[in-house]
């Protein structure tokens, strides 16, 4: 048997799907800006609009992926092993996401500027849309906390049932503190001039501390759906 | 195949016994090993294992190492004189017990022996 | 290779519901044992903690001497299958679900699972989703025999299976207990189809063991008296009696444990007619006594 078990299998599926799914997406933005063009002048970044619902797209697919921990452990494998090897998925996961869509946004300024439209970005980003450096980071920063989060949420409503409802509060205070850092989800009241890297750590952190403790040692629903 | 009611193990002695009393199984023939009784009647093979220990015991058949089980040379005759010994408490007793309480005198029952034992030669 | 089951004092309770009390156990490795119990006595449960998908309020289990939870030396040479199984998503399908097993199993076998997923012609391109009940029942059996786990354990693995499909299922196990021995523990309501295959047999009733008894035994356990009421229950008299019928004058009463050579002497002498009693039928009486006892008691 190999090592990391759990993690080369997220690695082999799940990432290549994820990856699979995003690919298109984009391109299927190219097309969208393209005809919309005919009508008027471009002057919105399509790759920044994606951004808009990433977040919450982050959230959906950590909340069901919490399904894979009784599956693990239906095949033999621990809570334990899932709690350490899942969060390394996300790092990397997140990570690869992040530098595609960075990809996605150099490609879209040279294609911009060929054409001199103008490549204007959300209001609350962090960045302008050629700040490559900062664009990874705040991707990546964004969805691992996103992502960890929707895992916390949906092992915590696995674990209680509608009890897990209370796991919503920690998960909107995690979000709505590091929103205003990243740029991705940004209420008026949110202290932006906090540093972007400390915060993500921080909010990462805690986000897994609250899945710890739903998962360590979580019991098996007896009936699957 | 088997009933609910008696040890299985007992039930599949019995069948091999029967077996080898009709000469369906010969002398010195090998007999199924437990593990393809067991995958053939879908039983446990302990179960089955118990049952050739109690025929071994019994002297019906004998193991030769490695190679199997095998009836034993003498088993046919063996289960006969078992049978014959038990034929008149098992079969006669209980019979003429039920003629008397249904008012059948005996020498209606000895014609009737006689007929079927005419008509049926020397037996089976 | 097989592993042992052992519990002490095991308990679990679901908030302030005891599914499981006290339970001791001390089951060898290396036989095929049979669950059984009425619904709600704790089977599923038991199980589930044996298996390590649950904590236990109080107690220990230990499989092959080592405990069980989130020991995973232990827990992925453990398989159980549940009714619903579990083995994946909805959504996954079932060549992607193999693909799985063989990352996650130490001992899973691959050219074994592909043989079984043939034999009981199930579709690899399909998702659970859209097997029926026979067939996603079918499926965790595939899991779970070809994980080889020397523990496998399956909970009504059999459930919507139609008569031919749960008699493969009693083929392919014992086909492999007998190329490669492992502890199989079995849950079942089908008591009479798959009772054979059993070494031995416990049965849980409100969350306690009522009997352990080697299968062959406890076919001879169950006696039936039956004769004139008078006669019958003076010959009852410190026997342990499961159920008592009437018909007019005669009483039929049934009664559990090993006659002695005297007993049966005295039945005959007093014109009392001895019958066995079948598992099922001890099952039904055994279980049902300590319901009427519970009641009693509540009362």
């Amino acid at each position: 048997m190999t090592r990391w078990p759990i993690l080369r299998y997220l690695l082999s599926s799940h990432t290549v799907f994820l990856l699979l799914v995003l690919i298109p997406i984009y391109l299927f933005v190219g097309v969208v800006v393209g005809a919309v063009s005919i009508y008027v002048d471009i002057r919105l970044s399509g790759v920044d609009v994606v951004g808009q619902v990433l977040p919450w797209a982050a959230l959906g697919y950590g909340a069901s992926t919490s399904n894979l921990l009784p599956t693990m452990l239906v095949h033999g494998r621990t809570r334990r092993e899932f709690l350490t090897q899942h969060p390394i998925f996300q790092v990397i996961t997140t990570g690869l996401v992040a530098a595609l869509i960075t990809g996605c946004y150099a490609i879209e300024t040279a294609a911009y500027r060929a054409l001199d439209w103008e490549q204007k970005v959300q209001q609350q980003r962090i960045y302008a849309a050629d700040e490559y450096g900062t664009i990874f980071t705040a991707y990546w920063s964004m969805l691992l906390i996103w992502l960890m989060v929707g895992v916390f949420v949906g092992v915590a409503f696995y674990r209680w049932e509608a009890g897990g409802g209370l796991a919503l509060i920690p998960a909107a205070v995690l979000v709505v503190l590091s929103g205003g850092v990243n740029g991705f989800f940004s209420l008026p009241f949110a202290r932006t001039d906090l540093p972007l890297l400390p915060v993500t750590v921080v909010a990462v952190a805690i986000a897994y501390g609250l899945l710890w403790l739903s998962g360590r040692d979580v019991s098996l629903r007896a009936k699957v759906a | 195949m088997f009933d609910d009611h008696s040890p299985i193990y007992r039930q599949i002695a019995e069948q091999i016994k029967a077996d080898v009393l009709r000469g369906v199984l010969n002398a010195e023939e090998q007999v199924m090993s437990t593990n393809q009784y067991a995958a053939h009647y879908r039983i446990n093979p302990a179960t089955a294992a118990k049952a050739f220990q109690h025929l071994v015991d019994e002297g019906v058949i004998y193991k030769r190492r490695g190679v199997g089980m095998f009836v034993s040379a003498d088993a046919q005759g063996r289960l006969r004189d078992q049978r014959r010994e038990r034929f008149f408490a098992d079969v006669l007793e209980p019979m003429v017990a039920e003629a008397q309480a249904l008012g059948i005198p005996a020498a209606e029952i000895q014609t009737r022996i006689q007929q079927l034992f005419d008509q049926g030669g020397n037996g089976r | 290779m097989t592993l042992s089951i052992r519990t002490d004092g095991l308990r679990v309770c679901y908030g302030d519901t005891e599914a499981l009390g006290d339970l001791t156990l001390d089951l060898p490795g290396g036989k095929i044992y049979g669950l059984l119990g009425r619904n709600g006595a704790g089977k599923s449960t038991l199980l589930a903690t044996l298996a390590g998908f649950r904590k236990p309020t109080a107690g220990t289990v230990r499989i092959g001497g080592e405990p069980i939870f989130e020991n995973l030396p232990v827990t992925s040479r453990t398989c159980l299958i549940r009714d619903d199984s579990g083995v994946g998503d909805t959504g996954d399908n079932l060549r992607d679900i193999l693909d799985m097993a063989k990352h996650l199993r130490p001992d899973w076998d691959d050219k074994y699972a592909g043989e079984l997923m043939d034999r009981f012609t199930l579709p690899r391109k399909k998702t659970v989703g859209q097997l029926s009940r026979g067939q996603r029942s079918a499926f965790g059996v595939v899991v779970g025999l070809a994980s080889r786990a020397p523990l496998t354990m399956f909970d009504e693995a059999h459930l919507g299976m139609d008569a031919p499909t749960r008699q493969l299922f009693l083929d392919e196990l014992l086909r492999d207990y007998l190329a490669r021995p492992r502890t199989f523990v079995i849950s079942t309501h089908l008591i009479e189809e798959q009772s054979p295959i059993f070494e031995e047999v416990l049965i849980i009733d409100r969350g306690r063991l009522l009997v352990r008894e080697e299968l062959d035994e406890l076919r001879t356990r169950g006696v039936s008296v039956t004769g004139p009421a008078e006669l019958v229950e003076e010959f009852v008299t410190g026997l342990t009696v499961l159920s008592r019928q009437r018909l007019g004058p005669t009483v039929q009463a049934m009664v559990y444990g090993l006659l002695d050579e005297e007993h049966r002497r005295r039945a005959r002498a007093k014109g009392l007619e001895l019958g066995p009693v079948g598992v099922q039928d001890l099952f039904i009486h055994l279980t049902d006594n300590g319901r009427t006892e519970a009641e009693g008691a509540i009362r």
